[in-house]
């Protein structure tokens, strides 16, 4: 019993022992501990409209600078003589500083967009000498400034994606309260909307609604705009529909053409193309088409995948939406769209005009001419300003039967009286 | 004779316990600090702490050592090691730092940044992380992993 006791308390005493044993080898030789070394960066992308330039403080050249989380950004920038510098548009999480031609980025937080325009005339680009732009809120400088000067085109453009009908320069479109604004840059005329951004446009569109793209409250000019075909899969299986306002012109697709064209594309993007043509342009076949016809407006309509042009019109409906003030001293009445097919015969379009556009129907990728004619009998009726005529034969005849049965009634009648007489 | 035993038992186990209270060394759960303590059976040791984290561009860090306790002749020294070469990396982009005591950059493995000699209670070195001249070319979060041992020599 001694001996069991006696083994039991040595094991005791050797496991007590034993974690300081440890630890006084390890205290007599090294101890570690680990530390982490971190930095976050953010990408500060800037883009600059005509007519000026600007550099970053610091370096060479740039026009994006990747800079620690927190850290500042002071850009300089320079109006051509003449300009002066605009509001600048600013997204992501940062304070900005203008002073001058001074803009500070102080405080980043995420990667920043920074967007430089230039206007015609020295008025300053905001409200003071020095003010702070808060991303996510208007900016602009209040006064005349924007109505009086002639804008220069920026290069980068915002999408309405709240809906209240305005270009969003900033936004907050993932909901977490900081603005994000989706800035995307227009090349040539042609804005390239990615799946992120459809999937933004999406996200509160009920199944059967419409997707809105407006373009037409923008600086630049936006002719194409170009989708991906993923999305327009999406946008068909919830049957939804498409509408654009671009510069000058609205296009609506309907959901049946919204699938048409996913059908159809072979390609990963389609790109929907509304460009105006010089007449000029028009070769000889379209011009003699149109004859004697005062041409006042001219527009190429194109939906193409891949450089394929993609019919969708019989399918579904394609509508256009024109703007058109009559000249002064003529009517609505003395205009017309005309189909001018590459071939060279125009054909008539019902038209309406309806709020001051002109409303019709796209049968297929060609040129749209509006017309102006001269008034004569020969001559198709006039659409009116709530609905569309169609000018067929019988429509010409009916007026022609009724006066000659007029005129044999009454020469009947005639010849009765002298037969009388 | 069992009541002598079990008495010595007894004491053999609380014993034990007190030493297990008192191996805990570092506590990284702790708020941004960890502390390395260490108690000699003789009643010497000493306590150095070391943050966690330290920002490269932000604000100085704190190494420092408290209730050094150690033979004389001793001296308490931490040193630091990179596990990047001094190159903090977000995947294959790597960025060269380096560490300033207020009086000269650290960029070499195994450099002592704090030494407390036998018969000083306490020390403590401010750090801070600057990039070299060098910039990013993406955006993200760059890392490395500082080692800091303490020794005593």
């Amino acid at each position: 019993m001694k001996r069991v006791l006696g083994i039991m308390m040595s094991l005791l005493l050797l496991g007590c022992l034993f974690p300081v044993s440890v630890l006084a080898a390890q205290d007599s030789s090294q101890r570690e501990s680990d530390l982490t070394v971190s930095i976050v960066t953010h990408k500060v992308t800037i883009a600059c409209g005509e007519n000026g330039s600007f550099t970053v403080r610091g370096q060479k050249n740039a026009s994006s600078v990747f800079v620690a989380q927190g850290s500042d950004v002071v850009v300089d920038v320079s109006p051509q003589s003449g300009h002066s510098m605009k509001a600048p548009l600013v997204s992501g999480e940062v304070v900005v500083g203008l002073e001058d031609n001074q803009i500070t980025l102080s405080n980043i937080q995420s990667d920043v967009v920074l967007v430089i325009d230039f206007q015609e005339g020295n008025l300053p680009a905001a409200g003071g000498d020095s003010d702070t732009i808060t991303p996510g809120e208007d900016n602009s400088p209040s006064g005349t400034e924007e109505s009086d000067a002639t804008s220069t085109p920026g290069a980068y453009m915002g999408i309405d994606l709240n809906g209240d009908g305005q270009a969003d320069a900033n936004i907050d479109t993932d909901g977490d309260g900081v603005a994000d604004a989706m800035l995307m840059p227009i090349v040539d005329g042609k804005a390239v909307i990615s799946e992120e951004i459809m999937e933004k446009l999406m996200r509160d569109v009920p199944e059967k609604g419409e997707v809105v793209l407006l373009f037409d409250q923008l600086e630049k000019t936006v002719q194409t705009v170009e989708l991906p075909v993923k999305s327009l899969e999406k946008m068909e299986e919830k049957q939804m529909s498409f509408f654009f306002a671009l510069s000058p012109m609205e296009i609506a697709l309907d959901a049946a053409a919204v699938a048409t064209l996913e059908e159809k594309a072979a390609g990963e993007c389609i790109q929907l193309k509304i460009e105006q043509v010089d007449p000029s342009q028009l070769d000889k076949n379209q011009q003699n088409a149109i004859e004697d016809k005062e041409l006042m407006n001219a527009f190429l309509v194109t939906i193409s995948c891949n450089g394929q042009y993609i019919e969708v019109y019989e399918e579904g409906m394609v509508t256009v939406r024109l703007p058109f003030v009559p000249q002064e001293g003529s009517s609505i009445e003395e205009y017309r769209v005309l189909l001018v097919t590459q071939e060279g015969p125009v054909e008539p379009v019902e038209t309406i005009y309806e709020n001051g556009r002109l409303v019709f129907t796209v049968k297929s990728s060609s040129v749209y001419a509006v017309v102006k004619t001269s008034a004569g009998p020969e001559e198709p009726q006039p659409f009116d300003e709530t609905e569309s005529i169609e000018y067929t034969a019988a429509s010409l005849m009916c007026p022609l039967i009724s006066i000659s049965v007029l005129c044999v009634i009454f020469f009947m009648v005639f010849r009765k009286r002298r037969e009388e007489e | 004779m069992r009541k002598i035993v079990s008495f010595v038992l007894a004491m053999v186990l609380v014993l034990s316990m007190c030493m297990t209270v008192s191996a805990a060394t570092i506590d990284k759960n702790s708020e941004q600090t960890a502390t390395t303590t260490a108690t000699y059976t003789k009643g010497e040791g000493y306590t150095v702490t070391i943050p966690a984290n330290i920002t490269v561009g932000g604000e100085a860090i704190s190494i420092s050592a408290a209730d050094v306790m150690i033979d004389p002749g001793e001296t308490l020294k931490v040193s630091v090691a990179s596990a990047n070469s001094w190159k903090v990396k977000n995947g294959e982009e790597a960025l060269a730092y380096k560490l300033n005591d207020g009086t000269a950059d650290i960029k070499a493995d195994d450099t002592v940044v704090l030494s407390v000699a036998a018969g000083t209670a306490t020390g403590s070195v401010d750090l801070t992380a600057e990039l070299d001249n060098v910039t990013a070319t993406k955006s993200g979060t760059y890392t490395d992993t500082l080692t800091f041992t303490v020794a005593v020599e």
